[in-house]
């Protein structure tokens, strides 16, 4: 289990590093917690590691009002203890708890989980339950990729292998928001089976997102509808905004259903 | 490069793909380190890094330059985590033993009420895992550690 | 215990750690599939890359004999080092690189071209076709006591009839298998092992080697679990490079490796069933197992184990069962605590429960109407049950659950379940043998013996009974295993049978050197040996005295043999479970064990820990995935095969023992490493179908792993 030869370098501008990931073969590493498995396994591959750690630009969070800029070098741990303040801060707050353990946590960034795109993935679920975007740069362009488009597909995110995630934008929720998050899953080690975050605006919408019952994370529009509706979000969670793929210990039927459950049970956390 | 350990300065020259653990073990000879999955999940591999705990299996050495990494090695004379594992019958065959000790460490030296309470320390623990001693003697020594000045 | 100060201060020594100068890596390279004609092995390319030193083939071993088997078949099929013309199962070692790294041994290992003409795995016991052209399927069938007579079923009030899967499992020690060999006169090998005197006969004999010209020493070890004693295929060629390269050469295995080519253990698929009348009186067993023993007969003969153990905790006249030992294309299955008790536990366990549900009876009733109570006690299938009193010890578990304090209304579907158990301790016919030998040093004493601690506290507990028997401190005894360099001989650690065994043949080593002194002390002073007295290390005649290690050298050595011996307990669970995710959460577990007379109540205790930990993990999270043909499907490892973690663990835990001493054993005692692994799935399912129940669950629809899915889907109509 050790990985193939690589090269590595640690710039310390993003022109430097977007310059780099022109190498063919090239790799953004963050916190390395997926891509260094990967490696491990080789079943993935890598040519040169460019790593992120150096670049001042790529730190911290920024609230602009409307959106909060979270930079591709913020880890789990960083948010756990309340990097971002207000509803939203809590609920990334609550949300990271749920990821992997400690150890893990103070490597893993959150963009880093994007890029992954990990079906079970919290802050898969979390994006896109709240809408977030994903800014990308290379050196042909920056661009901000909604995370709906972004989540294409389980481990397969819509980005090129010249660009580099440089931060998740996500929309700030207004005071008042009550938050929610729960998850299922085997042990308090493994990885995700559904995890279901809430939001409950003070205006009388909501933000439902899912991670687990789809092969990406994703918004649940229609809980979310059949919430303001007043029909039961959860079955409406269940049948049309889950869409799992069969697993081992999680058939399809059942991963719908916990879905569902979750929906509700995320609801009622943030009620 | 250049390698902070338990408060020494090493010069070492490895490959970028070499991760902290076996550098720490088989180039440093540290080898209180140890290597359970290599993927990131037992947690024999803990060390801290910057005084937070890490998996060294998970982390490059190249990426560590300019860090303090600390091992069970790196442990004060005085620390009682060992004593306290050792009380309480927290290890059987002792190979997961150094990674929950600076598992705890690290946790410890963040917030010493982190043992106080029952899920907290439940959470904290499942970090690492033991195929030997159900836990219980792990939770107790985690107690008592952090109800001891240090 | 002794040596904690080292392994909490990261001065342990396993066998990774062992720093030998000029030391080479090995990598393995492995099949990628269940089963397959090997038609050709190219290492062009892979012999060229950066410090690689060799790479061996099965070309290259001729001269290295066949792979012992364990507990095969009397006609087991050659099992080469390195596959030859077939490989037989996922991970199957084909060729070794050795390098002087193991970064660059790997490097090389992934660019061995495998040329592999696919064929049809099979994962499932039962025919397939032919996996060894010469051997049938079945490689081993065996019949265990009468047949139960027609009219029993035909006349009883009830019978029930219940088929039951023991999955497959990793033993997972966290410490994976390891093995280091320098070469020379003797070969030395150091290795994390439980049979050290096994391996240096299985390495001498495929070498062709005296016993003599092999030591094998067995440093700090982290786990076992029944998973390291055999001469693995592995370990002959790594000491075959050693051999040919005149270099010293280790192999440290890694997860991947261990979770798809290294040995699994259970494996059964169980049809067992129980006719009674209408009191609850259990009138027959019958207990059919099919196992799934993998591509090597390693364990073929281990589900026997699981037939003899058909009675269980039940005077039952009449007890029937059945073997049949199944080639497949997986790993060979092989023993993992427990080794064909727990699978039996389980069987006779559920089965009893549903008779409960059946008659209406609570269950715990109708185990005391059943419990055998005379002892010894012969059962059908051939065992011989030495002492005990069961009921005393369900009374006790009973005592600690209150089962009736979860009755009534509550807020989740709760569920109360029991199991008893009996295992055997001290192994089989073969093994129930120990040697144990006490020297006087002048600076104290030194025991020896032939068991090989996998972490089990031996140098705490031996050291403190030869201490206790001499009338000395402990501190002046150094206890000495593990090394066949310095015990002549000894049958290691599994089977639960170190105390029992090695422990009786140190105390009776330690006898006869008492002996032996007084003997000495006599001449010297012209007297016989009933004048002199041991007192605490000096020997004395009226004011006469004289310090034993004036006598040193002095030695005394002791063989000892035994029947085996028969543990038991008495399980209890408290689970809630969760109505909307079918998740299990345990509020309250029970375990009440009898081994006899306990020497060291700490050590038991975490033997007892220990082994509950590793039941939770066949009952709610633990199995290898295989595909139809025998292909794991575990692609992320250990976040896909999931060990139990402390926040898994009961909080309201209650561990109690009982302590009838075992009469064929001079200190009383009985085996106490695997009952909890035993106990605890058979408490946990009973419990979740009491839980689900009244619910209209269906708990046939019940198996392990009790995952959240499964429970869920045993609740809905």
């Amino acid at each position: 289990m050790k990985p193939a030869p690589f090269e590595y370098a640690t710039p310390t501008t993003l022109d430097e590093a977007v310059a780099l990931l022109g190498t063919p073969g090239a790799r953004v590493i963050a916190g390395g917690q997926s891509l260094l498995q990967d490696l491990r396994w080789r079943r993935t591959s890598a040519s040169l590691l460019v790593d992120i750690a150096r670049i001042e630009e790529l730190r911290g969070v920024h609230d602009d009002g409307d959106r909060v800029r979270i930079g591709a070098r913020v880890r789990h741990v960083d948010l756990e203890r309340g990097a971002v303040g207000g509803p939203l801060g809590r609920l990334l707050a609550a949300t990271a708890r749920w990821i992997a353990h400690p150890p893990v946590r103070s490597r893993g960034t959150m963009v880093g989980s994007l890029c992954v795109a990990h079906p079970s993935s919290e802050w898969c679920g979390l994006a896109a339950g709240l809408d977030a975007t994903v800014e990308l740069v290379s050196v042909r362009r920056r661009r901000e990729v909604t995370v709906a488009d972004f989540l294409r597909d389980s481990f397969t995110p819509a980005a090129g292998p010249d660009e580099l995630a440089t931060a998740l934008l996500v929309p700030v929720l207004p005071e008042g928001t009550r938050v929610g998050v729960v998850e299922s899953r085997r042990t308090h080690a493994s990885y995700a089976h559904v995890a279901a975050v809430a939001a409950l605006l003070p205006d009388g919408g909501s933000r439902l997102g899912l991670a687990g019952a789809a092969p990406t994370g994703v918004r649940a529009h229609a809980a979310e509808a059949a919430l303001a509706r007043g029909d039961d979000p959860g079955a409406a969670a269940a049948q049309l905004d889950a869409d799992p793929r069969e697993h081992p210990h999680a058939p399809i039927p059942y991963t719908r259903h916990v879905a569902g459950v979750l929906v509700r049970r995320a609801l009622q956390e943030a009620s | 490069m250049e390698l902070d350990v338990n408060g020494t300065r090493h010069e070492v020259t490895v490959e970028p793909r070499r991760a902290l653990a076996d550098v720490l073990r088989e180039d440093l000879g540290l080898t209180g380190t140890h290597l359970g999955c290599e993927h990131g999940v037992c947690g024999t591999c803990t060390v801290l890094l910057d005084g937070e705990p890490v998996r060294s299996c998970l982390v490059l050495a190249v990426q560590a330059t300019g860090h303090e990494v600390r091992t069970v090695e790196g442990l004060a004379d005085d620390d009682p985590l060992p004593g306290v594992f050792a009380e309480h019958h927290a290890l059987q065959c002792g190979f997961c033993t150094p990674g929950f000790l600076m598992l705890l460490r690290g946790a410890l030296d963040e917030d010493p009420t982190v043992v106080d309470d029952d899920d907290r320390l439940d959470a904290l623990l499942a970090s690492n895992l033991c195929r030997c001693t159900g836990y219980e003697g792990i939770r107790n020594a985690a107690r008592a550690a952090g109800t001891r000045p240090d | 215990m002794r040596g904690d100060d080292r392994l909490t201060r990261g001065r342990g020594r396993y066998t990774a750690d062992l720093r030998v100068d000029g030391c080479l890596e090995a990598a393995f390279v492995r099949s990628p599939v269940p089963h397959a004609d090997l038609l050709g092995v190219d290492t062009t390319t892979a012999r060229t890359l950066p410090g690689v030193a060799a790479i061996l083939t099965a070309d290259d071993l001729t001269d290295v004999g066949d792979v012992p088997t364990m507990f095969g078949t009397d006609d087991s099929p050659p099992w080469r080092p390195l596959a030859t013309d077939r490989v037989r199962h996922e991970g199957e070692a084909v060729a070794v690189v050795i390098a002087d790294d193991r970064y660059r041994a790997e490097d090389a290992a992934a660019a061995v071209r495998l040329d592999l003409h696919r064929r049809p795995g099979h994962a499932a016991p039962g025919r397939a076709d032919r996996l060894y052209p010469d051997h049938d399927d079945l490689a081993l069938e065996k019949e265990f006591g009468p047949p139960v007579a027609d009219t029993t079923w035909q006349e009883a009030h009830v019978v029930i009839d219940s088929r039951y899967r023991q999955q497959l499992l990793a033993p997972t020690s966290l410490e994976a298998r390891a093995i280091l060999v320098e070469p020379g006169s003797p070969l030395t090998v150091h290795c994390s092992h439980q049979f050290p005197h096994g391996l240096r006969t299985g390495i001498a004999g495929a070498l062709g080697l005296a016993e003599d010209d092999v030591r094998v020493i067995v440093p700090d070890a982290g786990g076992a679990f029944g998973s390291k004693s055999p001469t693995y295929p592995e370990y002959l060629a790594v000491v075959a490079a050693a051999r040919d390269l005149g270099r010293p050469v280790r192999w440290v295995e890694d997860r991947t490796e261990a979770l798809t080519a290294s040995s699994r253990g259970r494996g059964q698929d169980q049809h067992v069933r129980i006719a009674a009348d209408v009191d609850g009186r259990i009138l027959a067993i019958d207990l059919q197992v099919d196992a799934d023993i993998g591509a090597h007969p390693l364990g073929a003969a281990l589900p026997g184990q699981t037939a003899l153990a058909a009675s269980e905790a039940y005077a039952v006249p009449e007890v029937h069962a059945t073997v049949r030992s199944w080639f497949t294309t997986t790993a060979p299955t092989y023993a993992y605590r427990g080794a064909g008790r727990p699978e039996a536990a389980y069987a006779v366990e559920r089965a009893v429960d549903e008779l409960a549900a059946e008659l209406g009876l609570d269950p715990a009733e109708l185990r005391r109407r059943n419990l055998v109570r005379d002892f010894p006690y012969d059962t059908p299938t051939g065992r011989r049950y030495d002492s005990g009193d069961y009921a005393a010890c369900l009374d006790r578990c009973l005592e600690l659950l209150e089962p009736d304090r979860w009755r009534g209304e509550r807020e989740r579907p709760t569920g109360v379940g029991i199991a008893c158990y009996v295992e055997r301790s001290g192994g089989e016919p073969g093994i129930l043998e120990e040697y144990g030998s006490v020297t006087v040093e002048p600076a104290g004493f030194t025991g020896r013996v032939g068991t090989s601690s996998t972490g089990q506290p031996h140098r705490t507990v031996f050291a403190q009974l030869v201490a206790d028997r001499l009338g000395v401190p402990a501190d002046v005894v150094d206890l000495v295993e593990g090394d066949t360099g310095e015990v002549p001989e000894g049958h290691g650690t599994f089977a639960s049978r170190s105390t029992q065994m090695g422990g009786a043949a140190l105390a009776g080593a330690a006898d006869a050197l008492i002996d032996e002194a007084r003997l000495q002390a006599a001449a010297r002073w012209g007297l016989s040996s009933g004048d002199v007295a041991w007192d605490k290390g000096v020997l004395r005649a009226g004011t006469r005295e004289l310090p034993v290690a004036e006598l040193a050298p002095l030695h005394a050595e002791h063989r000892f043999t035994s029947p085996p011996a028969f543990p038991y307990g008495s399980y209890g669970v408290v689970v809630e479970v969760d109505p909307d995710l079918g998740a299990v959460t345990l509020l309250r577990l029970v375990a009440v064990d009898d081994y006899g007379t306990v020497l060291d109540h700490t050590a038991t205790h975490g033997q007892t820990l220990g082994s509950i930990a590793q039941g939770l993990g066949q009952v709610l999270t633990e199995g290898v995935v295989l595909d139809d043909e025998g292909a794991t499907v575990m692609p992320d490892g250990l976040l896909d095969y999931l060990l139990p973690t402390a926040a898994e663990m009961p909080r309201d835990l209650r561990v109690d023992e009982t302590a009838v001493p075992a009469p064929d054993n001079p200190l009383g005692v009985k085996g106490a490493g695997e009952a909890g692994c035993i106990g605890v799935p058979p408490a946990v399912v009973n419990a979740v179908a009491d839980a689900i129940r009244p619910l209209g669950g269906d708990p046939s629809r019940l198996r392990m792993p009790l995952t959240p899915s499964v429970v869920w889907e045993a609740m809905q109509p």
